[in-house]
């Protein structure tokens, strides 16, 4: 291939037929990778009707040219197809850092496609240009250390393996991928499974080509560091450091004097971490030499505890900020389970939420959290950006009320008590809380009893109990079994609402749920900067976990200063998403209230949603990427928004600017669009042939509790089970308090009429139609996409 | 030390102390200039000479073969503790010394200890050892750059493994260099490695030349965990990672004897 990054060439791999054959990346090239190069194939290949677990479904391991070359946060894959937590199953990605995306790199091979199913449990071997597909018999049923463990005896020490635990197997639609042990693509596992297929080991000892000239592609790297914040793209200390002008309690830039990784041998002062301007003398040889040590996370997410027991901050491929937690517990092991552990964020939490802690002991959060690692990155069970475990919370512990049980139209018998004492059988119940109508007091031996009390032995009960996925004729913990409630925990909220209509009412409009739309999680969405962020996570069919407005938000500089460098970013002409008007940008509740909606909010908007799926393309980390703001004083703490295309441009030699990378992320976004239009048409003309979709209306909707009240008669137009219910009859008091008022005071609640004005504006941005939130003709011509008119010529406007 | 007699002319009857040696080093250094402007005449050496019995007929040399060569004055000194996984050394290493990206020619070498520890793999071995499926001790792996005896240098058929100025980093001499692999074997801490097949076209041995006293992955470190240090004997203290094949290569075998 004649640019640097890519290696040039696709794996293809039929597990139906057992065939291996090689595709010549360039004809993805418009789509750089990862998510893209994953929209492209679904949509040429992957027909609609097609569901998520069906041989002829693709699961395409999308990685992007900038994946191994050591660009800063390059450790990314994205892992495209469709989504099985998704009511309608449409396209979706789960991505994973690590080192197993650089590694298939330096195989040889820029992604992997996998199609087919194969007859019995296999595991794909990859060692440079060698491609087998190996027996897995005697991997399948086993965790993910373990299959781990096994292909590298296999491969040897420094081979990198993607697997899937027993979720994935069992068909559990909240499964993950994961590699590197604890790095986890959500939500793809149960594919995996579907195809039979355990594992991909890679081992790769080739290169890779830059096409800068090495010293300009060092003094390139070492600019881009200077620019780095801490995770999240934070530019602030938490704490007042005389060297740094501003500090922030909410910052993840945790480091500070006194503050150890406190279970290293020997333990490990982080001390101040400066930005390059403000060398110290112990530095070694210079600040960049410690950003590495910025981000105490053990510190920042479980406090004392967490520095005490953090072994060191470990992460990605490439990226010097170090996010996942490795901890050493020694308490642990009185359970059976090893001392060590990590993961980062929600990674921490992924079942925490199915117990209490224990007050009495200052170490249980981060115990329960390191349990919860131990054995859902060995089962590859998948947090659902925790939206799965606030809906079992509120199943576990929400009384039905009467108003509620009718205007559900549910069983009068419902009245007085939890949704599971409801659901579940009684012999699950009995077996779960030690009683068969699963009454409190529960049991102190049973799970349920285990769980209140703090007790992370619960979830060592409960987790294989719903990794078991209802299927009994495997050993679980035991010999217990509980398939209605492995069920209802592991489909995901979506499919459960529609079992369960309660859940899909809890969503939609209690304000503690948390969902954004369609029963998944909120991932910065209305909290980061209002309808910017309320608007970007319409657009995706998964909590979009997006960054790059929240990489801005939390950056921890006077707001003030934020909305003026917005304002240079996105009212000046430097990107193609623009408001020539020069509106102000950034707002926060508690600090200035959210104010209606302005042209520049929407250009933000856009530039945040395109970053995300360029990010996920290159494929580079939306987690600490894009870098708009800085820690320098001297650039008046200005960041680089073209620094994506400068890396991108001196890789591949395929030069861009700024405005040029936009127009290929605009282009992979509304490719995405016109997919899911295609396939949620589909969708809906099965239900009723007369329908055609309309994306503004059935898709880019949002759930009611964000602009409900207590007491309000009416309720939005959000859509499926349990909606539409107003708080005034349901009786609903989980909601925004009457009194609030949009746009007054620091209310969070927002106003309906400005999100469809904020949804013409985003529109206008991207070039896509207000009346049908659809691309125009126009805007699939100029983005090189004319080839969708023809497939779906009555959706486009 | 001082009452050590070896070897070291082209005359095996003719004996000396080690005090001699230094001082024929001396000479031969300061006419050849390699330490001129460094200051650092008094240490001495940079290289010193002996009369092979011969001469590999790949290698037709212009200049003795080196034999015993100097110490090195720095090396990369590891802190596993500090030690944050990211790899940043071994694409550094690469990219910003030869353009191009491929860990498995990093003279700095984290990834193959990373998940299982210095010990590797066991099946069923997770969560027992080292690494990330185990305590998280990542333990990188650098050049000794070995005091004579130097173990690649000495097994290289070719005279291609040669000490350079200014920090007397031992380097491989791609000109010279057939990509034959005898100096990966060679090293008891598997630190070389070829860039392609055994003598391929272009396929070169890569070693670690101490970037002129100033490493990449020493700057590229995130956490601090490489440091440049003046040169110690490290070979003592860390245990070898394979079974050398402790060759010499045939045209200094008989040069050995007449030290030792």
């Amino acid at each position: 291939m004649q640019y640097g990054g890519w290696t040039g060439k696709i794996l293809r791999i039929d597990l139906s037929t057992g065939a291996i054959t090689t595709e010549d990346t360039i004809k993805y090239k418009d789509y750089l990778g990862g998510t893209g190069l994953g929209y492209k194939v679904l949509w040429d290949e992957v027909p609609p009707g097609t569901k998520a677990w069906d041989p002829e479904n693709r699961l395409i391991f999308g990685v992007g040219p900038l994946v191994g070359t050591g660009a800063p946060c390059t450790g990314r894959v994205s892992i495209t197809s469709l989504w099985p937590v998704h009511i309608d199953e449409l396209p979706a990605s789960g991505h994973m850092g690590g080192h197993w995306g650089p590694e298939l790199k330096y195989a040889g091979w820029d992604s992997i496609i996998i199609q087919g199913k194969a007859a019995k449990p296999v595991w794909i071997k990859i060692v440079d240009d060698k491609v087998t597909i190996e027996d897995a018999a005697r991997l399948w049923g086993n965790g993910i250390y373990r299959a781990t463990a096994e292909i590298c005896t296999i491969m040897g020490s420094d081979a990198r393996v993607a697997a899937i635990g027993q979720a994935g197997e069992n068909l559990v639609r909240l499964s993950c991928v994961l590699c590197d042990r604890s790095h986890s693509a959500g939500g793809v596992g149960s594919i995996m499974g579907s195809k039979n297929l355990k594992a991909i080991g890679v081992k790769g000892t080739g290169s890779l080509k830059i096409a800068a000239d090495k010293k300009t592609w060092a003094d390139y790297n070492k600019k881009f560091l200077s620019m780095m914040g801490a995770n999240n793209q934070i530019v602030v200390p938490r704490t007042k450091q005389p060297w740094a002008e501003y500090y922030n309690s909410g910052s993840r830039w945790t480091a500070d004097k006194g503050l150890y990784w406190g279970a290293a041998t020997p333990p490990v002062e982080t001390g101040y971490c400066t930005d390059v301007e403000h060398p110290l003398p112990v530095d070694c040889p210079s600040p960049l030499n410690k950003i590495g040590l910025r981000t105490h996370k053990g510190y920042g997410d479980f406090g004392v505890p967490g520095a005490k027991y953090t072994v060191k901050m470990n992460g990605c491929h490439s990226c010097p900020i170090r996010c996942h937690i490795a901890t050493d517990i020694p308490a642990l092991e009185q359970y059976g389970v090893s001392r060590y552990n990590q993961n980062t964020c929600i990674g921490n939490s992924i079942v925490t939420g199915l117990m209490s802690t224990n007050s009495a002991d200052p170490n249980s959060s981060i115990t329960n959290a390191m349990m919860s690692n131990n054995l859902c990155d060995d089962y590859g069970f998948w947090s659902d950006y925790g939206q799965y475990s606030r809906c079992y919370r509120w199943a576990y512990t929400h009384v039905m009320t009467a108003a509620e049980v009718a205007a559900l139209g549910l069983p009068a018998s419902f009245v007085g008590k939890t949704t599971f004492q409801n659901r579940l059988p009684a012999a699950e119940l009995n077996t779960l809380s030690g009683n068969a109508t699963g009454a409190k007091p529960y049991t102190a031996t049973s799970p349920w009893g285990l769980a209140d009390a703090g007790n992370p032995s619960a979830l060592q009960i409960l987790v294989p109990l719903i990794c078991a996925n209802g299927k009994t004729n495997q050993p679980v913990m035991n010999n217990l079994s509980t398939p209605v409630f492995a069920k209802a925990v592991s489909m995901g909220p979506a499919f459960l609402a529609k079992e369960w209509p309660e859940i899909g009412f809890f969503n939609n409009h209690c304000y503690s749920s948390n969902s954004f739309k369609m029963n998944f999680a909120k991932h910065h969405s209305v909290e980061t900067f209002g309808q910017i962020g309320l608007l970007q996570s319409m657009l995706w069919s998964r909590d979009p976990q997006n960054h790059t407005h929240c990489n801005v938000s939390g950056c921890g500089l006077p707001l003030d200063l934020i909305n003026t460098i917005m304002k240079e970013l996105f009212t000046q002409g430097k990107s193609i998403f623009n408001d020539p008007t020069g509106s102000d940008i950034t707002f926060v509740a508690s600090q200035t209230g959210y104010k209606p909606m302005t042209p520049g909010m929407a250009a933000m908007t856009a530039a945040s949603a395109v970053h995300l799926e360029l990010h996920n393309s290159l494929t580079v980390c939306n987690y600490t990427l894009p870098v708009w703001v800085s820690p320098l004083k001297s650039l008046g703490y200005r960041g680089d928004a073209s620094l994506d295309a400068q890396t991108y441009s001196l890789v591949t030699g395929d030069t861009v600017d700024q405005k040029g990378l936009e127009t290929i992320g605009l282009r992979i976004l509304t490719l995405f669009r016109a997919l899911t239009a295609r396939y949620l048409d589909y969708a809906m003309k099965k239900a009723d042939p007369s329908k055609k979709v309309n994306m503004r209306n059935d898709y880019d909707q949002v759930a009611d509790w964000m602009f409900d009240k207590v007491g309000s008669t009416t309720t939005g137009p959000a859509k499926g089970p349990g909606t539409g219910i107003p708080n005034s009859v349901s009786g609903n008091t989980d909601a925004y308090a009457a009194t609030y008022v949009p746009f007054t005071g620091s209310a969070q609640i927002m106003d309906r009429a400005d999100i469809e004005k904020g949804k013409d504006l985003l529109y206008d941005q991207f070039g896509w139609d207000r009346a049908t939130g659809m691309p125009t003709a126009a805007t699939l011509t100029r983005l090189g996409l004319d080839y969708v008119k023809a497939v779906i010529p009555t959706l486009i406007p | 030390m001082a009452d050590r007699r070896i070897t070291v002319a082209g005359d095996p009857k003719d004996s000396t102390t080690i005090e001699k040696v230094t001082e024929i080093i001396r000479k031969q250094v300061t006419r050849r200039q390699f330490l001129k402007g460094t200051g650092a005449l008094g240490l001495g050496v940079t290289t010193f000479y002996l009369m092979g019995c011969g001469s590999s007929g790949s290698s037709a040399q212009d200049e003795p073969r080196q034999v015993f060569v100097a110490n090195a004055l720095g090396m990369i000194v590891a802190e596993p503790t500090l030690c944050v996984g990211c790899r940043r050394c071994e694409t550094s290493c690469v990219a910003y010394n030869q353009g191009i990206v491929q860990p498995s020619i990093a003279n700095v070498k984290v990834s193959r200890n990373q998940q299982f520890g210095v010990a590797g793999v066991t099946a069923n071995g997770f969560q027992r050892g080292d690494g990330d499926f185990g305590n998280f001790r990542s333990v990188q792996d650098t050049c000794r750059q070995c005091a004579h005896p130097v173990p690649c240098q000495l097994a290289c058929p070719h005279g291609a493994i040669e000490v350079v100025a200014p920090v007397n980093a031992r380097v491989v001499n791609v000109s010279k260099c057939i990509g034959c692999g005898i100096c990966v074997s060679a090293c008891p801490w598997d630190m070389l490695s070829l860039s392609g097949p055994v003598r391929a076209s272009n396929t070169k041995s890569n070693k670690c030349t101490l970037c002129n006293g100033n490493p990449e992955c020493v700057q590229a470190c995130p956490s601090g965990a490489l440091k440049y240090l003046p040169w110690s004997d490290r070979t003592k203290i860390v245990p070898p990672r394979q079974v050398a094949s402790g060759a010499i290569s045939p045209d200094i075998q008989g040069t050995c004897g007449k030290c030792h």
